[in-house]
């Protein structure tokens, strides 16, 4: 909320500067988010009058106008029509800047020179008017600047008022703040109303259908008014506080919501038919044009006010366009209501609108103050609009305001706080916000003023305690607590190992939204019913980008990956570890898992001269670095075996990762017509592994196997086999031989070319043979070994090299 | 027999002189068989012992050993010495060519790095680390924390919801069996109270989502919840275990100050600012001009939510804090667009 400090001081005294005042609000809880002067360039703007008015030598259209400034005189081009002598006009000195952005500067125009520039309202923002310069009116003093004239020379604090303090939501709550911390009184607004004509009761009936919804009604009639631009030293503090003038009806009731807090309407009486006020709920399908020009369909949740005809306003939210007041409008009747913030807030986030009237109906009024501000606002309008106040206000009261009761335990304070605030303290500190205060022994009861409504419970007291009291001014210490051995769990300490370990390997950690594009799915080329497809779904996302959330990290790393690209950084490897979610079923709050997610792209090893020229990466670059992470966490034993079902991956490149039969993971080349939809400049090798099933396959704990006494020997094996033969296979029949000695097996070279026969390769193995508690001889390990390549030959029906 | 002594002495001050002079090993070698060898020098001399007194011959034996252990002890020295010499003025390593690795070091996100001091630090005052889901029911996210359906409380909260069968048409969702986003990790104090007794002593970190996206909002960023519920735990135990946080964090000289706010699940409620680590507190742009920053929410925790979660709220008293991760690492490592965080360019990544 803005509140122009001026104005502030009306209502209280504070002995301070703009920015003390905001630092002492800040710290009692109304944060000051800043301090503006918006007018300030009014301040080289000075109110002159017009002495004479000559033709410009050079040119037919321009005049030279002699302007008085009281002592100075200028002589200033000009080439408004208007300019007549005895004119009081805004003239901008050299310096000034307009809102437009326009600098004045002193210039020659067609050969004269023209030290400033007479502007019209426009030019200065303070109106719409640009027909001509503006006509100031007489009372403002030659001389003066114009914010002083206008008095729009005044700071204007930004405050940010938290959701629970509505009552704040105006100049005079800000007041009561301010007195409560200097222990001040706040002076309200004058009110002298001269009643006069038939009394208002008499002519209008106001009833409400449902009370509800509309706590309080109060309707007053103010005949016979003036309709007219309000006078300067209210459109200027409208203008300050963010409110655009409009006319001195409109503009007074925007002036007493500022105010006062409590947002009035003010309807041409006329227009009324039958002189009836209805407030009750709409009919479902009911229609309303408010008075921006846009219609709106009603359901039985929204409030109206109607007269016999229908709905003539959006209660407490915007005023219909068939009974807004207008320059015909004679007689006006101001309604000044308590509705339920509950009902008005549904019906103005359904209907996408939020006004200054809504808004602080939301945040709750003060139903007591209802009729102070129509009464505050009646005044005004005799006093600026030449209006007759009718006698006798209408005020339908259906559900009465009822002062809460509540009772505070002195020892809870210090129980909250953990400091004590003697009795008196407290007392003094309560009365200062106006709550009323009976003294126990040890107790307080305590009725709140009726603009409080945030104060219901007693914790609410202490916070107005430990608030005034001041944050700080209560010490600082520490709780005594007992240590605990295990604060993170093994899952915790796991996930985190992990990221270490990828780090270490060369991986940098990403983090990507968590919600993608649907249409990534069609990219990745899943089937409509992929089981990855079945994702939550926002309601309302922000784009369509970014519509669900992910079944899969491969997207956000795709995304991370092609963005590089557009940063020309292709040879890249990059992990993440978060969350994916698939919703099984609807109305259910989906599965949520971790899984770890990388992709690698570019070159086997960074570029540098000792790997030049550099070769492209490939699948075993990926697998060897599966190999490292499942290794370092302690999973040993694990399968690669070939995958047929992940359409996003290359159907002969690409892998299960298993282990004792469970899936935990993939890895492999993405399928070429991906890497074709995301433009990657290499080949991106992806892989992700399911962080639970991990967890599943690890040792509880490490085991320590003792060290080997005896040498090893080790013999080679060389076997031609066809090109589709699968390495592993040989490897696993050894394994599942169980020869007593054979320590290992692994193979140390493939080859295929020159010296063996066409469609064939040759793999070498190398198997290590040792003996726990001896040295094998040359001869045991040669019968071992023979044994072993001559069960491989037979198993396999495959030779030598 | 003097005369063959005197002889022996000449020679090793030959040798040593010869030694010394050599410059490279073939020299050396030379003078090893000129003097030692076989048919050296050294053994001529000692040859020609038949010709003196038997009675002498261990006095002169003695000396030609003496000499000789001393000419080998000076070969061998300067065969050392050639060596080392040798090595430095061989053909050297271009030792400023870059050295050879696979691959750099990787790098850990600039938000997991802060994620990780944030949590260690509260570890070490004994907190645990809680989780909970990112997707969730209105009613941890919101209801049960103090925050009514249609209450303005939820203006504060800009959120995303998920789509459930029935309501696939985006009008104003509000019940507590919505399901949502959560769009703060204070969902997680609930479901910590509601499967526990007291006394609690957690931080909960992790993904929030909002909609909201310009220079200062990602609709996704991460918070860290912190709640500790005890008996007799108060405000003056707030203010000095995030005091103790912050300093911990960006270091014992930074200033802090607690002002009143509102959370509607905590009451009293404060705004922790610190003091602005741009400027020192002398005002700037990143601060406003005050001096001051704003940091964290925190509070004491209403009795309202005790009474939801089933704790006695006369018996235990607690207070919770969230904090935004984000927030922190750009003013740690001076970062000004948060979006960064989320583009994964790997230069920015690099850096950290
Ligand atoms: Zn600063």
């Amino acid at each position: 909320m803005l509140v122009p400090v001026k104005w502030l001081k009306e209502f209280v005294d504070f002995p301070y500067s703009p920015a003390e005042l905001a630092e002492r609000l800040t710290m009692t809880g109304l944060e000051v988010e800043g301090i503006e002067e918006p007018f300030s360039y009014l301040k080289k703007v000075v109110v002159g009058q017009i002495e004479t008015v000559k033709p410009h030598p050079n040119a037919d259209r321009l005049k030279i106008c002699v302007v008085s400034l009281g002592e100075d005189k200028l002589e200033i081009v000009c080439g408004a029509p208007n300019v007549r002598e005895g004119m009081r006009v805004p003239l901008a000195l050299p310096g000034c800047k307009l809102p437009s952005g326009l600098e004045v500067k002193k210039t020659k125009i067609r050969g004269i020179k023209s030290p400033g520039m007479l502007c019209s309202q426009k030019e200065l923002g303070l109106g719409e008017d640009h027909s001509g310069i503006w006509t100031l009116p007489k009372d403002l003093k030659i001389g003066l600047t114009l914010a002083e004239a206008l008095g729009l020379d005044d700071a204007v604090l930004e405050v940010s008022i938290t959701p629970n303090r509505g009552d704040c939501l105006s100049i005079l709550g800000v007041a009561r703040e301010i007195a409560a911390l200097t222990k001040q009184k706040v002076r309200y607004p004058e009110v002298n109303i001269e009643e006069t004509g038939a009394p208002a009761d008499e002519e209008f009936k106001v009833t409400v259908v449902h009370p509800d919804h509309c706590y309080r009604y109060v309707g007053r009639l103010i005949r016979d008014i003036k309709l007219g631009p309000s006078p300067w030293w209210m459109q200027a503090r409208l203008l300050l506080a963010g409110i655009r003038p409009i006319n001195n009806i409109v503009d007074i009731t925007n002036y007493v919501m500022l105010e006062c807090g409590q947002p009035l309407h003010a309807f041409d009486a006329e227009r009324i038919a039958k002189k009836h006020i209805i407030v009750r709920l709409a009919k479902e399908g009911e229609r309303i044009t408010t008075l921006d020009g846009k219609e709106h369909a009603l359901t039985s949740l929204d409030l109206l006010i109607c007269d016999l005809k229908g709905p003539i306003a959006l209660a407490g939210i915007m005023g219909g366009h068939n009974s807004e007041i207008t320059p015909e409008t004679r007689h006006v009747f101001l309604e000044s209501a308590y509705f339920n913030p509950v009902t008005i807030r549904k019906t103005a986030k359904r209907l996408g609108i939020s006004t200054e009237a809504s808004y602080r109906f939301e945040r709750e009024v003060d139903p007591e103050d209802t009729f102070f501000a129509a009464q505050r606002a009646s005044y005004l309008m005799q006093l600026l609009a030449a209006g007759k106040v009718a006698p006798r206000a209408i005020d339908v009261y259906p559900k009465p305001y009822r002062p809460k009761r509540v009772f505070l335990r002195i020892p809870r304070v210090k129980q909250i706080l953990g400091m004590e605030i003697k009795k008196e303290q407290v007392v003094d500190i309560l009365k200062a916000l106006q709550i009323e205060v009976k003294e126990g022994d040890n107790t307080l009861e305590l009725i709140p003023p009726s603009y409080r409504h945030d104060l219901e419970r007693e914790i609410d007291f202490i916070e107005e305690v430990a608030r005034l009291y001041g944050y700080e001014n209560i010490p600082s210490s520490f709780p005594v607590i007992p240590l605990k051995a295990k604060p993170i769990s093994f899952a915790q300490k796991i996930r985190e190992q992990i990221k270490d370990i990828m780090a270490g390997l060369g991986w940098s950690e990403v983090i990507t939204y968590a919600f993608i594009d649907p249409k990534i799915f069609d990219k990745l080329r899943l089937p409509q019913n992929h089981p990855l497809r079945k994702v939550p779904k926002l309601l309302n996302p922000l784009t369509s980008e970014r519509a669900v959330m992910r079944s899969t990290l491969i997207p956000g790393l795709l995304e991370a990956c092609d963005y590089n690209r557009r940063q020309q950084i292709s040879h890249l490897r990059l992990f993440e570890l978060s969350k994916v979610f698939f919703q099984h079923k609807e109305n259910n709050l989906p599965e949520e898992r971790y899984k770890l997610g990388g992709i690698l792209s570019g070159y086997h090893y960074d570029f540098s001269w000792h790997f030049n020229p550099p070769q492209e990466a490939d699948f075993y670059d990926l697998k060897g670095n599966i190999e490292a992470l499942l290794k370092a966490i302690g999973i040993e034993g694990v399968k690669f075996v070939f995958q047929e079902d992940i359409p996003y991956l290359h159907p002969a490149r690409s892998a299960y990762v298993i282990k004792e039969d469970k899936t935990i993971g993939y890895l492999g080349e993405i399928h070429p017509e991906v890497q074709e939809a995301w433009d990657l400049k290499y080949t991106a090798f992806v892989f992700e592994l399911d962080i639970d099933a991990l967890l599943g396959c690890m040792p509880d704990q490490k085991r320590f196997k003792p060290l080997p006494k005896f040498p090893f020997t080790s013999r080679d094996a060389a076997f031609i086999v066809p090109l589709d033969f699968v390495a592993q296979e040989i490897e696993d029949f050894v394994f599942d031989l169980k020869v007593s000695y054979l320590e290992k097996i692994s193979i140390i070279d493939v080859y295929q070319g020159k010296g063996i026969p066409e469609g064939t390769k040759s793999l070498t193995y190398r198997l290590v043979y040792r003996a726990p508690d001896r040295t094998l001889t040359d001869e045991e390990v040669e019968k071992i070994h023979k044994t072993i390549v001559n069960k491989i030959l037979k198993q396999f029906q495959i030779t030598v090299r | 027999m003097e005369e063959i002594l005197a002889r022996l002495e000449e020679i090793e001050k030959e040798a040593l002189s010869a030694i010394e002079i050599a410059h490279n090993q073939e020299a050396l070698e030379e003078i090893r068989v000129r003097y030692l060898g076989r048919k050296g020098i050294v053994n001529a001399i000692l040859r020609g012992i038949k010709d003196v007194p038997p009675e002498l011959r261990p006095t002169i034996g003695q000396k030609g050993n003496e000499v000789k252990e001393k000419i080998q002890t000076a070969l061998e020295q300067r065969l050392k010495a050639l060596k080392q010499a040798e090595l430095s003025t061989g053909p050297r390593l271009d030792i400023t060519l870059p050295g050879r690795r696979a691959y750099f070091y990787g790098t850990l996100h600039p938000i997991t790095q802060t994620l990780r001091e944030i949590c260690d630090i509260f570890l070490r005052m004994g907190f645990e680390i809680a989780e909970g889901p990112d997707v969730e029911v209105g009613f941890y996210n919101f209801d049960a924390l103090n925050i009514p359906p249609h209450h303005p409380a939820r203006d504060m909260h800009d959120t995303f919801f998920v789509a459930k069968e029935a309501k696939l048409s985006p009008h104003f969702p509000k019940e507590k069996d919505d399901i949502l986003l959560r769009t703060h990790t204070s969902s997680i104090q609930i479901r910590v109270m509601k499967n526990q007794p007291p006394p609690v002593r957690i931080i909960a970190p992790g993904a929030v989502y909002r909609c909201d996206a310009d220079v200062s909002h990602t609709p996704m960023f991460h918070q860290v919840e912190g709640l500790l519920v005890d008996k007799n735990v108060s405000f003056t135990h707030l203010k000095g275990i995030l005091t103790a946080f912050m300093e911990a964090i960006f270091g014992e000289k930074i200033g802090v100050r607690f002002r009143p706010s509102y959370f509607p699940f905590t009451e009293p409620s404060a705004e922790m600012d610190i003091s602005c680590v741009i400027c020192g507190g002398k005002g700037c742009r990143v601060c406003k001009g005050t001096g001051w920053l704003e940091i964290l929410g925190c509070g004491m925790v209403d009795p309202a939510v005790f009474i939801q979660v089933g704790y006695d709220p006369e018996e235990w008293t607690g207070f919770a804090f969230g904090l935004g991760v984000e927030r922190i690492a750009m003013l740690k490592y001076g970062i000004d667009d948060i979006r960064l965080f989320f583009e994964n360019h790997l230069r920015f990544l690099r850096q950290f």
